[in-house]
């Protein structure tokens, strides 16, 4: 036996897994996406990436009903909320890594304060561009104290953009520095002008029949069934539902604001390392609860660029281009004028 | 005429060849890799590999995804593969299918992703790389203990041939024969007195799978023992062996402490110790539904066995110290893995039982490396069933999808009893080696005894 032979071959393993490490932490990796309007009414649009990999061409109609140019993602250790914050912080920080990668507005993790001083400011100013993320499954008492005069509420009516998950919306309320959250009723009227019964016990649950859109939701990839918080879409009015349907409650619903021109999205889980790329995809894709999907296609690109035409019929559209499969590694959407 | 030679000669050369019981090993080993890693495959825990890869094409670094929470070596391994599979075109490593969305569980890409035939053999080919390497190197091994071809081709083959391995690597994609690799790599080095190449194996051993931790005592007893009459080297001995592994270590996980990511590469061991702390124990549980939180609550036993073994092994003469060596990591892992939760973990032991049998000349282990690979393996098997038959569901023509999910449901109770009954069943493999080794010694002391009265009378 020649030890020399063994120690090179252990010496070459070696050197393998430092070049692994190399690849690992140095980013190789870009991809890039671009979309227009050409002269035909039609749209066009490229994607390039120096990986091999699927992408997905989707076109939604009924997109203009918002125009978003920030995410806030509330976050305040000083609240007592239903998660520990290691937790807590963990799953926020792949939210915003999933976010990122899709290209998504400008994101940022606030406090309590800031997010009612964004919330006031939005409403005093009339123009509405935030998209709040509320994974803790409470609201600070500084935006919500139970009642419908509260500046989530107002922020909401005026024209707000709530992503919900985490527990029954309004049931929880978390006041600085107390380790008890206090529970309030009544939310179903506050939040969907129905009764309380609109969002399922907690009891936890998953559904595997696909609700009426599936189609948007198949055309972002999106596979989310966990009802345990889910919505009964038969109280409301304008709305699409993305996930799954279990015994009438809905896993992932986009809805119109009961009595105003905000809109809530009701994830039927927790904050979990799961949600966060569905999260991130619903969030990035701005689908809202018009939303149609009018086209989809597929392609596969090998290291270079891909080119596509898709036919529309010439009003606000967008387009949300994803590249990788099962798991997205690149997204943009791009919002395209009427003709 | 020539070229009839030639033909002649080379016919003759590599019929010869292949007529060699190592070749016909490496050839079977090989034959029953090509068939099973493209097709059989269950995405437990290959689609974390493939979502961890996205991760990398994301711009991500192994950990960020949240689909990766092992030590940082294997995601490293991960890295090369990935970007092999970008430079060969594969544009889709799994699909997400709706058909597995049920209402018992949430929709994970772990539950709803389905490998395909491409990314099944992509990142299952570092596995047979290592598989060969691990069986080639316990061959040089034990030809060089022995001098013996023969034991030397049955070790290759107890290793390659073993259905564990095979499963382990080619059907779960699990690197557990990564850590084996290691461990028999740190043997090596360690009877040949290269401690710093020892130190740097065993390291890795340990970081890639924590399970070879439990060699730590008899690899410090064998060293002690070994320079027992020159203290001053044997603890240059120990410091070196210390040393070098912690160099590598350092140098391995340097990129995860400066992402400050240390305490998720651990989330795959410490999030197990926290199930097991918060739990009590319970006999009745233990009987009615064996779990690994009620067998650590021998750890005690264990603990105390690991450190009789390291004393036998310090006791060793120089003659039988290499040899009790191997004895001695048998007899760990065995106390290691006298019930394992999870039925792979055991391939780390393999190659030791492998030169138990060929070395150490303790055929009758054979009898435990038939149950560790039957045993296991359908232990596994009836955790995985059918499911192993999605790949070729999904991506083919010759099984339908739907058909196969129908069979799954139709069939998941006895699947559910097989799984109980086999849970209890992974206390045998162990059990036999503890059963054959007491007897062994018996069966010694009463030779030792008929030699001494027939030498005396």
């Amino acid at each position: 036996m020649d030890k020399r032979i063994f120690a090179t071959i252990f010496a070459t393993i070696i050197a393998v897994i430092l070049a692994g490490q190399i690849l690992a932490y140095v980013p190789l990796y870009h991809s890039s996406a671009d979309a227009w309007r050409n002269d035909d009414c039609s749209i066009g649009y490229s994607v390039d990436t120096n990986a091999s990999s699927v992408y997905t061409a989707s076109l939604f109609g009924g997109v203009d009903t918002y125009s978003i140019e920030r995410v806030l993602i509330y976050y305040d250790p000083e609240y007592p909320a239903h998660h520990s914050d290691k937790y807590l912080e963990d799953k926020i920080m792949l939210t915003v890594s999933e976010l990122r990668l899709r290209n998504s507005p400008e994101t940022t993790v606030v406090n309590a304060e800031y997010t009612k001083e964004t919330l006031l400011h939005e409403i005093e100013s009339g123009t509405y561009r935030t998209a709040l993320l509320m994974m803790t499954g409470v609201f600070p008492d500084t935006i919500y104290n139970g009642t419908a005069d509260s500046p989530i509420v107002n922020w909401l009516k005026g024209g707000g953009v709530l992503y919900w998950l985490g527990d029954i919306i309004g049931t929880y309320v978390a006041c600085r520095g107390e380790s008890i959250l206090s529970q309030q009723y009544g939310y179903g009227e506050v939040f969907f002008g129905s009764p309380d019964c609109v969002i399922a016990s907690g009891k936890i649950n998953y559904a595997s029949d696909p609700s009426p859109d599936s189609d948007v939701a198949s055309s972002l990839g999106i596979s989310y069934n966990i009802t345990t918080f889910g919505i009964n879409t038969r109280y409301l009015e304008q709305y699409i539902s993305i996930g799954y349907t279990k015994d009438g409650y809905d896993s992932l619903v986009l809805t119109k604001f009961h009595s105003g021109e905000g809109m809530i999205a009701i994830f039927g889980g927790d904050a979990s390392s799961d949600a966060a790329p569905t999260l991130a995809q619903t969030v990035c894709s701005m689908v809202n609860y018009s939303t149609s999907l009018i086209h989809t296609e597929r392609g596969t690109i090998t290291m270079g660029t891909a080119c596509g035409l898709i036919q529309d019929t010439g009003g606000t559209v967008c387009i949300y281009i994803c590249i990788g499969t099962p798991l997205v590694t690149y997204a943009r959407s791009f919002n395209i004028g009427k003709a | 005429m020539v070229g009839v030679l030639a033909g002649r000669y080379v016919y003759e050369h590599v019929a010869g060849m292949l007529a060699r019981p190592l070749a016909i090993i490496l050839i079977s080993g090989l034959a029953v890799r090509v068939i099973v890693i493209p097709l059989f495959s269950f995405d437990y825990d290959l689609s974390f590999w493939v979502a961890t890869g996205q991760g990398l094409e994301g711009g991500r670094d192994i950990y960020e995804t949240s689909y990766y929470w092992y030590t940082p070596i294997w995601g490293y391994i991960i890295s090369i593969t990935t970007g092999f599979g970008n430079l060969l075109g594969m544009s889709i490593p799994g699909e997400m299918f709706s058909e597995l969305v049920s209402s018992s569980e949430a929709a994970t890409i772990m539950n709803t992703t389905i490998t395909t035939i491409a990314a099944n053999i992509l990142y299952k080919t570092p596995l047979l790389i290592i598989d060969l390497i691990t069986a080639w190197v316990l061959h040089g091994i034990v030809k060089h203990m022995t001098g013996n071809d023969k034991k030397a081709a049955l070790a290759f083959g107890l290793w390659f041939l073993c259905p564990l391995v095979i499963w382990s690597s080619s059907v779960a994609c699990m690197f557990d024969s990564l850590s084996a690799m290691f461990a028999l790599f740190a043997f090596l080095f360690l009877i040949k007195g290269n401690y710093i190449l020892s130190g740097s194996a065993f390291a890795l051993a340990v970081s890639t799978k924590i399970f070879p931790f439990c060699m730590t005592l008899i690899i410090l007893a064998y060293i002690i023992s070994k320079h027992r009459n020159d203290i001053q080297t044997a603890i240059m001995s120990v410091v070196r062996f210390i040393a070098s592994g912690l160099t590598i270590l350092f140098a391995i996980y340097l990129p995860v402490i400066l992402k400050g990511s240390l305490s998720r590469s651990f989330e795959f061991f410490y999030s197990r110790s926290a199930s097991v702390s918060s739990s009590s124990f319970d006999l009745i549980a233990m009987l009615t539904d064996i779990s690994y939180n009620q067998i650590i609550r021998f750890a005690p036993i264990l603990m105390i066995s690991l450190i009789l073994v390291g004393l036998w092994m310090y006791k060793s003469n120089s003659d039988e110290r290499d040899r009790n060596l191997i004895m001695a990591t048998v007899m760990s892992f065995t106390i290691m893995f006298i019930w394992p939760p999870t039925p792979t973990y055991p391939v780390v032991m393999i190659p030791f039982l492998a030169l138990a049998i060929t070395i150490c000349e303790r055929r009758d282990l054979v009898w435990s490396w038939i149950f560790f690979s039957a045993i296991m393996v359908l232990a596994a098997f009836s955790i995985f069933h059918l499911q192993l038959l999605y790949t070729v569901a999904a991506y083919t023509d010759f099984l339908d999808l739907g058909s196969l999910l129908s069979s799954i449901s139709d069939n998941s109770e006895i699947f559910a009893l097989l799984e109980t009954i086999f849970r209890y069943l992974e206390f045998l493999p162990g059990l036999s080696v503890v059963l054959i080794l007491c007897s062994g010694r018996r069966k010694r002391i009463l030779e030792m005894h008929i030699r001494e009265e027939s030498a005396s009378g």
